[in-house]
């Protein structure tokens, strides 16, 4: 699964600033002569969202393109394949009304009441814009995306050496098969002895019959043994297993003991007044291996934590996560990932690494439609926002209208992100002063590419840059993902007059 | 007891704007001929700050006299009367560093050029715990800003122990009788009889039995109303009696007929969405003690508005209560959805009873759509505000500063107070301190955020207020600090107005302000008053 969504991400977003390719057929005319290139508008663009559910695409989804000053450039409905394109300029907005109660009710009257007619009531209906859309972007909304874990289910016996570090008692099987983390794989205790080939040859352990799905005919795999107390002891990696229903596989190699990396944090603001950072490991087939975590003290602005972890190889890219508590009046978390080779030691500069910390808490002026909060001076700013925000209005009815509305926005917008002004031919989702609103999540995040190359697929990695990052990372390469979020005060929604969910709004795959 | 100042919070600032006769010694001299008076810098003036603590002067207090770009005029202790002035240009701030860390006694001589703060601990880093910053912002020449830290209670102070008996109701409905005074301490009691055998009270007689009640601080002359109500606290009637005289260890007997209780009726209209419900009661003052209300309605008046209008119907003293005796009519405008305000409008006049209209729309204040927070970072406390409405002449904010000291592991902590004009409705912008006596200039590292007690002036909880009165920011600057417990209690405790005139309040719902409010306790009264009786049990 990890492996699949690692490599879409990263596929996506090159060249989303070339628009020639991708103009309304406009070609590639030559600039008026006395044009100046320098003060020349923005090129119109197509700019395509696609709704699918399961991958199939979902038609009739209502889709608003708009300017950056919310003037209304298209409202169009998803077609046969879920898609709905529209020429503008860069800067603006898009934004799906999610098929749901709205969103199939508006699709079901599209004969009876043409757009711009009657608005139906609201009931938990999700709203996704992108702001600061451009030409050539593809914007992807699949809130049940197929799996992307091969079909495959393989059947097993296994077959690993015996470490022979006296005190190993467990065995743990760690693959890059996207199905599965770990797999236990000491024998049972009823098993036959130790058996011995040859005097000079290694002892293994006996078969253990193990099942395992997405290993796509083969897989990287690490054997790792554990004490009595499940303290990890010795590792060896096997790569290019092949994988196959029914076929035993039997793994050769040498245990070798865990490494203690120094990972070591510097230049910490007093901001942060705690630390923990681990690392986690994948090669080209995928994710492979998650250290534990360590945690650091940095009330001095320094500290250095030995990491135990596997002896890898080449051709494993390591991703050194740091979390960073903040203190006082700073309201987010950091999450800061670092990957490259594996290497001996990881040294992180915190001040020169950072986000700009948020001071206050975000808040939504209904009036100006605006989410805002303030940031510190120091720090750099993040590439693109992530918002969702939970409105409930209480109409004629003893019920109340209520929606949650998720945004993406460039980093440039940190401390206020401003929302469209929808067209109100579905239902009027501007704020009101009389609404109950409250925030459900805020996270900026600095990734490679930026937010050119994150926002085709945002909607679909969203949690994982509010969870786990480092399953953003790149098989190879050397880079950052640097991660701020921040979780509401408790009662931020006290007044709202529908209950919030504990969890959050759209399902996760 | 901090009643007897709110007096001059109304009647001050007349005149502040003129600074001719406060101005530093320079005279009232011709400008230059070529000087273009519109475009003449404003003109410098002499601003002062009186500390007083317990009434009693209160020297030592550091003042740091601002400009507006924070640049500072000058930084003074206040001398023997507890006063520190500086000639400044107005738009600027003025800063008390109440007297817990910087006060000094006795006071050093005026430093020249700049004062030094001794520090407590031999110059080592102060610990701050529950320091106090009174800030104004915007002060202007002739302004005469007050802190007082702990007022000092004035007034009568005899506690009088006597009978008293009082006429029978003759209002089968009346079933409970209540004493209001204008004493300034103990100023009311519970009256009823005590039921008869037969369980009714004796209504073949004139008068009901003698009640031995305590009251203290009266006075050579007090005004009293008997208050009787039914049995579910609603008011009956009334009986004023005027200059009653009250000594220990006599029998006083009130005389006259009682009046009944008039009905009045609340009307909101134009109300915008953002107000959703009306709350109104009603209360009066007495000039013998203006600054505690003689009398308030038993009930108040909740209704819910449809369409911007409704109304609701009070029980109220009708005509007898004195043509010297103030009606207060107190509407709360109750907010809903996103609004994190609440607002109150507060009418008076002499007229009694009068019917209610308030055109909502028209009267009350922009109102706020976020929570007032703390931004560490550029020193401000920012909120956001609709369009619709009128913005308050002056808003108060109250931040609490907690900062950890790596050195001593201890918490550092203090309040800040500052009072800035309505255009800072929606970004309060704090002065930026100078450092000498402790730098309280927020950080990022900090826990800080809007609200706290203030139990200096008895104010239990208090966040971010808006305001608009007679005079506006100039006529209210200078008794401000006094006016704290007025302001942050919806219940309007103590205050003295005169003539006619209206105060509108608004109050964040986070942090809103939680004052004592003696007569009328939440929004009914449902404790019944308390009487001290000879035996010094408490009868209710």
């Amino acid at each position: 699964m990890r492996t699949l969504l690692i490599a879409c991400v990263l596929a996506l977003g090159c060249g989303n600033d070339d628009v020639h390719h991708l103009n309304d057929g406009g070609g590639d005319a030559a600039p008026p002569i006395d044009a100046p290139a320098i003060d020349a508008a923005p090129a119109p663009g197509v700019v395509t969202v696609t709704v699918t559910g399961g991958g199939v695409g979902i038609a009739g989804v209502v889709v608003y393109f708009q300017n950056v000053d919310s003037s209304l450039v298209a409202e169009v409905m998803t077609d046969g394949s879920g898609v709905a394109s529209a020429t503008m300029k860069p800067g603006g907005y898009a934004t799906v009304i999610q098929p749901g109660e709205v969103g199939s009710l508006r699709a079901a009257q599209r004969g009876a009441h043409p757009l711009g007619s009657a608005a139906p009531i609201a009931q938990d209906q999700l709203i996704f814009t992108w702001a600061g859309v451009k030409p050539g972007d593809n914007l992807l909304d699949d809130l049940d995306p197929p799996s992307s874990v091969p079909p495959d289910v393989d059947t097993f016996d296994i077959t690993v050496p015996t470490d022979p570090n006296g005190s190993a008692a467990q065995y743990f099987l760690f693959t890059t098969c996207a199905g599965i983390d770990q797999v236990n794989i000491t024998p049972p205790v009823t098993a036959p002895p130790l058996r011995r080939v040859r005097p000079d040859a290694v002892a293994t352990n006996a078969p253990v019959n193990i099942t395992i799905s997405g290993c796509s005919g083969s897989a990287d795999m690490l054997v790792q043994s554990r004490d009595v107390n499940s303290v990890p002891l010795d590792t060896f990696v096997v790569t290019g297993v092949p994988v196959a229903n029914g076929s035993d596989v039997t793994l050769t190699g040498t245990y070798s003991a865990q490494v203690a990396v120094p990972l070591s944090l510097v230049n910490v603001p007093p901001e942060f007044d705690g630390a923990n950072g681990g690392q986690t490991f994948a090669d080209a087939r995928g994710f492979l291996f998650e250290s534990n975590n360590v945690s650091f003290d940095v009330s001095t602005g320094s500290d250095t934590e030995l990491l135990p972890v596997p002896a890898f190889g080449s051709g494993i890219t390591a991703a050194t996560t740091i979390q960073l508590d903040s203190q006082g009046a700073s309201a987010d978390e950091q999450t800061l990932v670092s990957f490259g080779p594996v290497a001996s030691s990881f040294q992180l500069d915190i001040g020169a690494t950072r986000l700009a910390n948020w001071v206050t808490q975000p808040q939504v002026d209904p009036i100006d439609e605006v989410l805002g909060w303030a940031i510190a001076k120091a720090g750099t700013r993040p590439d693109f926002l992530m918002s969702e925000v939970g409105t409930s209005r209480q109409n004629a009815t003893p019920t109340a209208d209520s929606w949650d509305w998720v945004v993406f926005a460039p980093g440039d917008q940190d401390g206020a992100i401003t929302y469209p002004t929808l067209p109100t031919d579905v239902f009027d989702f501007a704020f009101r002063d009389t609404d109950d609103t409250g925030l459900f999540f805020m996270a900026g995040a600095r990734a490679p590419g930026g937010y050119d190359a994150a926002r085709d697929t945002i909607l679909l990695t969203t949690f994982e840059y509010l969870d786990e990052p480092f399953l953003l990372a790149p098989a190879a390469g050397t880079g950052s993902i640097d991660v701020q979020a921040i979780a509401p005060r408790v009662g931020v929604r006290a007044r709202a007059t529908r209950p919030l969910p504990l969890r959050r709004t759209w399902s996760r795959r | 007891m901090r009643t007897f100042l709110f007096a001059c919070v109304l009647a001050l600032g007349c005149g502040n704007d003129d600074v001719h006769h406060l101005n530093d010694g320079g005279g009232d001299a011709a400008p230059p001929i070529d000087a273009a008076a519109v475009d003449a810098p404003p003109t410098p003036g002499v601003v002062t700050v009186t500390v007083t603590d317990g009434g009693s002067a209160a020297p030592g207090a550091v003042v740091y006299f601002l400009n507006a770009d924070n640049s500072v005029v000058a930084e003074k202790m206040t001398d023997g009367s507890g006063v520190a002035s500086a000639t400044m240009a107005p738009g600027g701030s003025v800063t008390v560093i109440e007297p817990a860390i910087a006060i000094i006694t006795p006071p050093p001589p005026p430093p020249s050029p700049a004062p030094h703060v001794v520090l407590p601990g031999g110059g080592a880093p102060p610990q701050i715990d529950d320091q106090a910053i009174i800030t104004w912002v915007g002060v202007k020449p002739g302004d005469d800003l007050r802190d007082d830290l702990e007022p000092v209670s004035t007034g009568p102070t005899d506690v009088d122990d006597f009978s008293i008996v009082v006429p029978t109701d003759p209002d089968p409905a009346a079933v409970q009788y209540s004493l209001f005074t204008t004493c300034q301490n103990e100023s009311q009691a519970f009256i009823t009889p005590p039921v008869t055998l037969r369980g009714s009270h004796p209504r073949d007689v004139q008068n009901n039995p003698p009640i031995q009640i305590e009251l203290a601080g009266c006075g050579s002359a007090t005004d009293m109303v008997v208050e009787t109500s039914d049995q579910e606290g609603n008011l009956v009637d009334t009986l004023f009696v005027s200059g009653a005289t009250v000594a220990n260890d006599t029998t006083l007997t009130l005389t006259g007929t009682y009046a009944p209780a008039a009905t009045e009726t609340i009307t909101a209209t134009n109300a915008p969405a953002e107000i959703g419900d009306i709350l109104a009661f009603e209360l009066y003052l007495d000039p013998l003690n203006p600054l505690n209300p003689l009398l308030q309605v038993p009930n108040d008046t909740e209704f819910e508005l449809s369409g911007g209008s409704g109304s609701g119907t009070l029980l109220v003293a009708a005509a007898g209560l004195g043509s010297s005796v103030t009606t207060v009519s107190l509407v709360e405008l109750l907010s809903v959805g996103n609004v994190t305000d609440e607002q109150q409008v507060v009418s008076w006049g002499p007229a009694l009873p009068t019917d209610v209209s308030l055109d909502v729309g028209a009267t009350h204040l922009t109102n706020w759509v976020t929570s007032p927070e703390v931004d560490p970072v550029d020193g401000l406390v920012t909120w956001a505000t609709t369009k619709a409405g009128t913005q308050p002449d002056y808003v108060i904010t109250y931040v609490q500063d907690f900062r950890p000291d790596a050195q001593s592991g201890a918490t550092n902590n203090w309040h800040w107070v500052l009072f800035a004009p309505g255009s800072e409705d929606g970004s309060v912008a704090f002065p930026q301190l100078p450092t000498d006596v402790f730098d309280f200039n927020w950080r990022d590292t900090d826990a800080v955020f809007v609200g706290g007690s203030f139990d200096a002036v008895g104010i239990e909880e208090m966040g971010t207020i808006g305001v608009q009165s007679p005079g506006g920011y100039d006529a209210a600057r200078a008794g401000l600090f006094d006016a704290l417990q007025f302001l942050t209690s919806d219940g309007l405790p103590s205050f003295a107005l005169t003539g006619t005139g209206q105060i509108v309040v608004q109050q964040s719902t986070e942090g809103r302000g939680v004052a004592r409010r003696p007569r009328h306790a939440a929004t009914h009264r449902t404790a019944p008053h308390r009487v001290a009786t000879r035996n010094g049990q408490v009868a209710r």
